[in-house]
């Protein structure tokens, strides 16, 4: 059931109309309506992997508990390295087997060792990647006692099977979120009605903005040895926006249903390309997985309290981590490691935390300084977003050797131009709207009158129905 | 709450209502909302949709099933849909444009019954069913993609489509009364009531000689040609896995009792002899050597009017690059009679004659 289909608006209206009235706020029934419109949400999908989730969210609420009610050290580690094992487990299985196993024995092959193996298919669990890592972060967060354990069942399986975020994220946090579905929830107007803007912003950027340069970067990406330097360089770009629209716009439109049920989503992106530099970027960028693998892997090994060596060791490290949580590919490890590259040199000059604020934040409009800091960190991240579209490394290898070849002068091949206004028209938004969550925030600042806010609702939902011809799957979902 | 509800209920009738409004015009004009079962028992005199052309493919194929056997079917692509009811004395229609690849033959008979199948199938073979580079073979395809076609509920981006362009009512005339789709109302283009193309509005644009035209002194043919695409790949040599569906076909075709009389359908002269000049076009000379032994097992006929020459069909015949008008089409049956051909029982030559002589114009006779 895709966030843009017809069956998920009625899904959801029919969940919402239950959830505000039936329950009469009434807290457990809320809550057991959420676990089961979750899992008829995510069954919708493959109803085999219910078993996955269900096992993965009793085993982490029983270890809670358990974690609870000991203090032996020796105890809690053990409860801690299970709930890691076991769902570290799950999560290697499905996504990484075959890749361990094609790339072992390649590995072996090179040697001269010729091996009889075989493969497995398997289907990956949609989502697998994302409640895999919210359930961790409850498990350690207890362990480390920042976190009370929560004795109900129910509530634990609502935070866990959340469907809102439950297949792309947000990736919440058990100190976030878990507290919320403890608490009674109430309707507020302006939450929801912001909600129901961030949907519509995230519907947008997903199937105008998204599906439309996906049609061409695929094109472009799918034939490159035919196509010039300069054209593959539209592809790139294409894809640059593509990825940033499917992905936010999932995580708006995730963050919008959550406010309509009375739920505060932790931001996800924060117009990561009108960053100044990469660090930037990395701050606006997915920053459920950023913030969890800051966290949970690169403090925990020292952060940048350490040696020169080992603050290279540990970013490249955690990198490296975040490019192979993408998928079982040496695309994904390389796209992760050259942004641990591309991050060293301002994390070695301490330069990592030079832009906190939004870009040009009391002006309208960047210093050259500002633009050239944007467009340097655009090119950098465009560039990586190759190796993380290619099918293998060689492709990758031979798209960037060929922008960087002679015919990047060349007139492109493919130039569509009402994509390119329709970028313009996009990025100039997203300028005006980038000190908010989301840019449709801009219309309560300037106290647009209301027959022009619906004015503009009704372009942007017309819009959106115009682009919704062929409906594409969220890319995130892969992971 | 109670303002949410009521302010999301103003604005979901606001949308509804300029959803609805371009909707009534889709169904006015029969594009979408209309079964395909009420289209078949509607008489209609063209059928022209603007946005699903697929709808074709099932209407036809329930309007084969719906009639009595036929004595006479065209069978192919859009290259032989200039076969009319008028040229023939029996029983006739046309099912062109249902057909992409030669494998597209059999299982688009397999959907008919059995007791439907016509007695004689005229058969056109494009020249590009046997190019490796281009047909579609290699995935063939499931009956649904005529048993399937028909959309009845439109897209919603067509609604909206619709609404930008205006089109919220349309004009009632009585002679759009019985007919389907936009572009019948508008260019009175589309398909008949027998199966053959009307080409409508675009017959008094090649008159005029109007440069908007898309194929206007083949320019998009010969763009096509130049790019080596869109059905015009290059090639030197004739695809083999399409002889042998091929033959599987007239096999089929032979133990069923349906009579076969196949042709080659013609390009234009400006349009071979450009392809003549790249001289990567080597398949389309060895066709007819290859699959006319496979005709003769069977006792079928097979003609070739690639070049349009031997039918003295002249350039300003033809539609576009490669389909020539009714008058073309007449002078295949024409010649098909002088080689002794089967068609001639279903044909009176002197009125095939009379009706050339009494053309409306060089592209349309009746």
């Amino acid at each position: 059931m895709l966030f843009n289909s017809f069956e998920f608006l009625v899904f959801a209206i029919v969940v919402f109309a239950l959830y505000w009235s039936a329950s009469k706020k009434n807290i457990l029934i809320q809550n057991i309506l959420i676990v089961l419109a979750s899992y008829l949400f995510y069954g919708w999908w493959d109803w085999r992997f219910l078993s996955l989730i269900l096992f993965s969210s009793t085993l982490d609420f029983l270890i809670g508990i358990k974690l609870k009610n000991t203090e032996e050290k020796k105890v809690r580690k053990l409860l801690l390295y299970l709930s890691l094992l076991l769902n570290l487990g799950f999560l290697g299985f499905f996504k990484y087997y075959n890749f361990f196993i094609d790339n072992f024995i390649s590995a072996f092959s090179n040697l001269g060792f010729n091996l009889d193996y075989h493969t497995l298919k398997i289907i990956l669990p949609v989502g697998i990647s994302f409640y895999t890592f919210q359930t961790l972060s409850y498990t350690i967060d207890v362990y480390r006692k920042k976190l009370e354990p929560t004795n109900n069942y129910i509530t634990f399986l609502a935070f866990v099977s959340f469907f809102p975020q439950l297949v792309a994220g947000p990736i919440e946090r058990a100190k976030n979120l878990l507290p919320q579905f403890l608490k009674r929830r109430k309707f507020d107007y302006d939450i929801a009605i912001d909600g129901l803007r961030q949907i519509l912003w995230g519907l947008f950027k997903k199937v105008v903005i998204a599906d439309t340069c996906a049609q061409y970067a695929n094109q472009i990406f799918n034939n490159s040895p035919d196509y010039s330097g300069s054209t593959l360089v539209i592809g790139a770009v294409f894809f640059a926006f593509q990825i940033y629209g499917d992905f936010s716009g999932y995580s708006d439109i995730a963050i919008g249903l959550a406010k309509l049920f009375g739920f505060d989503l932790k931001i996800n992106f924060s117009y990561p390309y009108f960053s100044r530099d990469i660090a930037e970027f990395w701050r606006r960028w997915h920053i459920s997985l950023s913030t969890w693998f800051r966290d949970y892997l690169y403090i925990p090994l020292g952060g940048s309290r350490v040696n020169t060596s080992r603050k290279i060791f540990n970013t490249l490290v955690i990198f490296t981590v975040s490019g192979f949580w993408h998928g079982a590919n040496w695309t994904f490890i390389i796209w992760g490691l050259l942004n641990g590259l591309y991050f060293l040199p301002l994390i070695l000059t301490k330069k990592n935390r030079k832009h906190i604020e939004i870009v040009a934040h009391n002006k309208m409009i960047p210093n050259f300084r500002e633009l050239i800091g944007i467009a340097t960190t655009f090119f950098l991240t465009t560039i990586a977003w190759i190796f993380f579209r290619a099918e293998n490394l060689q492709h990758a290898v031979n798209f960037i050797s060929k922008i960087f070849s002679e015919s990047l002068l060349s007139t492109p091949e493919v130039r569509p131009r009402p994509v390119f206004y329709l970028l313009f028209i996009f990025v100039l938004i997203e300028w005006v709207g980038r000190k908010y969550i989301h840019p449709l925030q801009t219309l309560n600042v300037f106290k647009i009158p209301i027959i022009l806010k619906w004015s503009i609702y009704l372009i942007l939902i017309c819009t959106v129905f115009y682009y919704s011809g062929a409906k594409q799957e969220f890319i995130y979902f892969q992971f | 709450m109670k303002k949410f509800v009521i302010r999301s209920f103003l604005f979901s009738v606001i949308l509804s209502i300029i959803i609805i409004l371009p909707s009534i015009y889709l169904y006015q004009t029969k594009e979408y909302l209309v079964s395909v079962d009420t289209l078949i028992k509607t008489n209609s005199s063209i059928i022209g949709y603007k946005y699903n052309r697929e709808n074709i493919r099932e209407y036809k194929l329930k309007k084969i099933n719906s009639n009595k056997r036929l004595d006479l079917m065209a069978l192919g692509s859009s290259r032989v849909l200039q076969f009319r009811k008028e040229m023939f004395k029996e029983s006739f229609y046309n099912a062109g444009f249902l057909i992409e690849s030669i494998s597209d033959f059999k299982i688009f008979l397999s959907c008919i019954s059995k007791e439907k199948y016509p007695k004689t199938l005229i058969i056109g073979l494009d020249q590009w069913m046997f190019n490796e580079n281009w047909d579609n073979l290699k995935v063939k395809k499931e009956k649904t993609f005529w048993t399937n076609s028909y959309t009845f509920y439109p897209p919603v981006n067509i609604i909206i489509k619709n609404l930008l362009q205006k089109n919220f009512f349309y004009n009632y005339k009585s002679d759009n009364l019985n007919k389907i789709g936009i572009k019948a109302i508008n260019n009175n283009s589309g398909f008949r009531n027998d199966g053959s193309r009307s080409y409508g509005k675009q017959i008094s644009l090649l008159l005029n000689e109007d440069e908007t035209l898309e194929d206007f002194e083949y320019r998009d043919t010969f763009k096509r040609i130049e790019d080596g695409n869109k059905r015009f790949e290059y090639s030197n040599t004739v695809y083999v896995e399409a002889i042998s569906e091929l033959n599987t076909f007239l096999k089929f075709c032979n133990s069923n009792n349906i009579e076969v009389i196949a042709f080659i359908p013609p390009f234009a002269k400006g349009v071979i002899e450009k392809m003549n000049a790249t001289n990567k076009y080597h398949y389309i000379d060895s066709i007819y050597n290859k699959i006319e032994p496979i005709f003769n097992n069977y006792n079928f006929e097979i003609y070739d009017y690639t070049n349009p020459i031997t039918l003295k069909s002249l350039d300003n015949e033809f539609i576009d690059g490669f389909h020539g008008g009714e008058l073309t089409y007449l002078k295949i049956i024409k010649n098909m009679i002088s080689e002794k051909s089967k068609i001639d029982s279903f044909v009176n030559f002197k009125n095939i004659e009379k009706s050339i002589v009494n053309k409306s114009n060089r592209y349309v006779v009746y």
